[in-house]
């Protein structure tokens, strides 16, 4: 089978990524490219204003005075790159990254899968879809061919080699990547199309122009193999998002949020995995930015089970100045284990108890959930402790032990025991408690049971000194 | 005549004795008076008041009945409790203690908060919850949370300031008496007050119970 590539070409991405609100779409927006002064990307707005690419930013802001400018980052280009990367990985396999603004896909071995060009296309074509971002595309037996085609917009997907061969005949040498000086060259001579070049004899194009000028030549016209390397997809979810406006108050976060986590859900869900922690920078305008981590207990991919733990957490936030950039990064990620959803059992509406935890913490924080637990001391104020619900559990209690624990005990203990102060009767003791000799806190207590008038039962002990104090009370 | 009553009805303020929507889930508290009192044991589900100094016995009363629901698998809230929770005790009644859950909070909003997604997660059967104040559309919103959940919360209070009756499934007010607790029924939905009663403690805690003959001398010493 002959090769067959699809190359995608992205003429904004930058624009197309940036958030904007329903109101903020009438606005007309231009990307700058700031070394070259020129207009690299404009909206359909601003196009109708009469802003044309390659315009100098005097003109432009001469042209439409309201026209909000934005520099172009390369960096942000190629990070939502490798997000359609990711993304068009579920339905094909060989990818090839033309940084900042082009995707390569070698098609010929995906064909027999999906059972022809045109159904192929169609799959792709629904995933480009929902990205949302502007694309050209074009075929070619050749990578650099298919480049051609597809930054010229022929939007042409076959597999017919004469027609494709045709369109890059007519194709007029600027659309190559060849340095300017070789086009003035060839354009003095009067060669004004890729077809013309490709028909002068290579050995007189040899004398004439250096080894790379031929390279590419002979990459363009499917001789030479183009060196290509393919896309790895990274398991590791991490995104930055630009927004539009500066946004001062929390509320409007939300709904950037959540197309976050809308690509969230979508990166895991597809991976079979779940992420027990999120971890959110919110860049702030001349402030340094400020970081928060959301926790699962059990792991969540779902959009609608973060959103509410977000945006407790973010209750909790005060920005100290507006806020330009939302970044999110998952932590530890999991692989997705059965549910096991009981059908009949009463709790079918409810969340699970690592869910109530979560959800706990996010507003409470983790100091605030806490489990008793027991630790094998006689001192009582030992032996009862608590421990952050979150913290790994202890090693329960042998049975020998907890029967030994088995004992009338107060439901609740004292911090620190208080001078008895109170006129009590005794109703039930002694028991003695004289422990923990191996440490500086040795212990001799004989504990009793007292009433007050009142009715209150405290539990009190008697020192060897004959000082009294309440340690608990029974509720 | 017939259409004051007809409006009176609509608006829930006089109801028909016939067709009085008792709690249905009832669980015996373990005391046969109480069991007696209430038709056959404590709703399950719901909001339960009881207004109580600390230390007469307020959560022994309870006790019998938590541990029968612990059985289920689901977790025990306390929510700021007054006291350092005594785990020793937990144990001895039977509880498992990665089974129940402490959450301590400061602002009375935090308390309602945590208590209500306790309740409407289904995965608790009882929170117990120790606060004062309270309005009545709190108590209605932790009704529909406990309904969700199918859970039952436990207000403790000890000052109750005078206003007006808060919708609850059951509020009862404890006095300390001498062989247990002394009981009286505030309100019980769909059901009429009965007379005050005794609960008698003597065959759970017979430690803690004052008779005539277990009174121990007083060991002649100073206090602390």
């Amino acid at each position: 089978m002959s090769p067959l590539w699809l190359y995608l070409h992205f003429p904004s991405i930058q624009l197309d990524t940036l958030y904007s609100s329903e109101a903020q779409r009438h606005q007309p927006i231009a990307i700058l490219n700031t070394h070259k002064n020129q207009v690299c990307q404009r909206n359909r707005i601003a196009k109708e204003r009469g802003i044309t690419l390659g315009m100098g930013l005097a003109n432009a802001a001469m042209l439409e005075p309201d026209l909000s400018v934005i520099p172009y980052q390369v960096k942000a280009e190629e990070n939502k790159l490798q997000e359609i990367a990711d993304t068009l990985y579920q339905v094909t396999s060989d990818i090839h990254l033309f940084k900042p603004n082009g995707l390569l896909l070698r098609i010929h071995n995906m064909l027999n899968l999906y059972g022809g060009l045109s159904a192929y296309w169609a799959a792709l074509r629904l995933q480009l879809n929902a990205t949302g971002i502007r694309y050209n595309y074009a075929t070619g037996y050749a990578p650099l061919c298919a480049r051609l085609l597809a930054r010229r917009r022929h939007n042409v997907i076959s597999d017919e080699k004469q027609h494709i061969q045709n369109l890059l005949h007519q194709s007029p040498i600027e659309a190559t990547d060849l340095p300017p000086r070789n086009i003035a060259q060839l354009k003095r001579v009067g060669i004004h199309k890729v077809g013309e070049l490709l028909q002068q004899p290579r050995k007189s194009l040899t004398k004439r122009f250096d080894i790379k000028f031929i390279n590419y030549l002979g990459r363009l016209n499917g001789e030479l193999q183009h060196p290509i390397e393919f896309y790895q997809p990274k398991e590791h979810f991490h995104r930055y998002l630009t927004l539009l406006f500066d946004v001062e108050h929390k509320e409007q976060l939300i709904s950037p949020l959540r197309k976050l986590l809308d690509d969230l859900e979508h990166f895991l869900r597809f991976r079979e995995l779940l992420t027990e922690q999120l971890i959110f920078t919110l860049h702030q305008r001349d402030e340094p930015a400020q970081c928060f981590k959301v926790g699962s207990v059990s792991g969540d991919d779902k959009a609608s089970s973060w959103l509410p733990l977000i945006e407790l957490k973010l209750e909790k936030i005060q920005l100290s100045a507006p806020v330009f950039a939302i970044e999110v990064e998952a932590g530890n990620t999991q692989p997705k284990s059965a549910e096991i959803n009981d059908l009949f059992s009463a709790n079918v509406i409810g969340i699970s108890y690592a869910q109530l935890i979560s959800l706990l913490s996010a507003r409470l924080g983790e100091s605030a959930l806490l489990h008793p637990q027991i630790v094998n001391d006689h001192r009582p104020e030992y032996a009862s402790q608590y421990r952050e619900a979150l913290q790994p559990t202890l090693e329960p209690l042998s049975l020998q032990l907890a029967q030994e624990k088995a004992r009338l005990r107060p439901s609740f203990l004292l911090k620190t025991p208080l001078p008895l102060q109170e006129k009590t009767q005794l109703i039930y003791g002694p028991e003695r408690i004289s422990t923990g000799w191996w440490d500086d806190n040795a212990i001799t207590r004989d504990y009793f049971i007292a009433r007050t008038p009142q009715g209150r039962f405290y539990w009190v002990y008697r020192t060897p000194s004959l000082s009294w104090f309440v340690h608990g009370i029974f509720s | 005549m017939n259409h004051i009553i007809e409006h009176l009805l609509n608006k829930r303020t006089l109801w028909q004795g016939r067709y009085t929507s008792k709690p249905k889930h009832l669980v015996s508290s373990g005391y046969p008076e109480l069991d007696v009192q209430l038709d056959g044991g404590v709703p399950k589900q719901g909001v339960v008041e009881l207004q109580t100094q600390l230390g007469i016995g307020e959560l022994r009363l309870l006790i019998p009945f938590l541990t029968a629901l612990h059985q289920q698998k689901r977790t025990l809230v306390f929510i700021a409790p007054p006291l350092h929770i005594n785990s020793e005790m937990l144990l001895a009644n039977g509880f498992e203690l990665d089974r129940v859950l402490v959450i301590q909070s400061q602002t009375d909003a935090e308390k309602l908060w945590a208590a209500e997604q306790c309740l409407k997660s289904g995965c608790c059967h009882t929170v117990l919850l120790w606060q004062n104040h309270l309005q009545v559309h709190q108590v209605k919103r932790l009704q529909l949370a406990a309904q969700k959940g199918d859970a039952l919360q436990v207000i403790f209070r000890n000052e109750v300031p005078c206003q007006e009756a808060l919708p609850t499934t059951l509020s009862l007010q404890l006095y300390p008496s001498v062989e247990g607790i002394h009981v009286k029924i505030h309100r019980r939905k769909g059901a009429w007050n009965r007379a005050n009663f005794n609960v008698n403690m003597q065959p759970h805690w017979p430690e803690l119970i004052r008779h005539k003959n277990n009174l121990i001398a007083f060991p002649k010493a100073r206090t602390g």
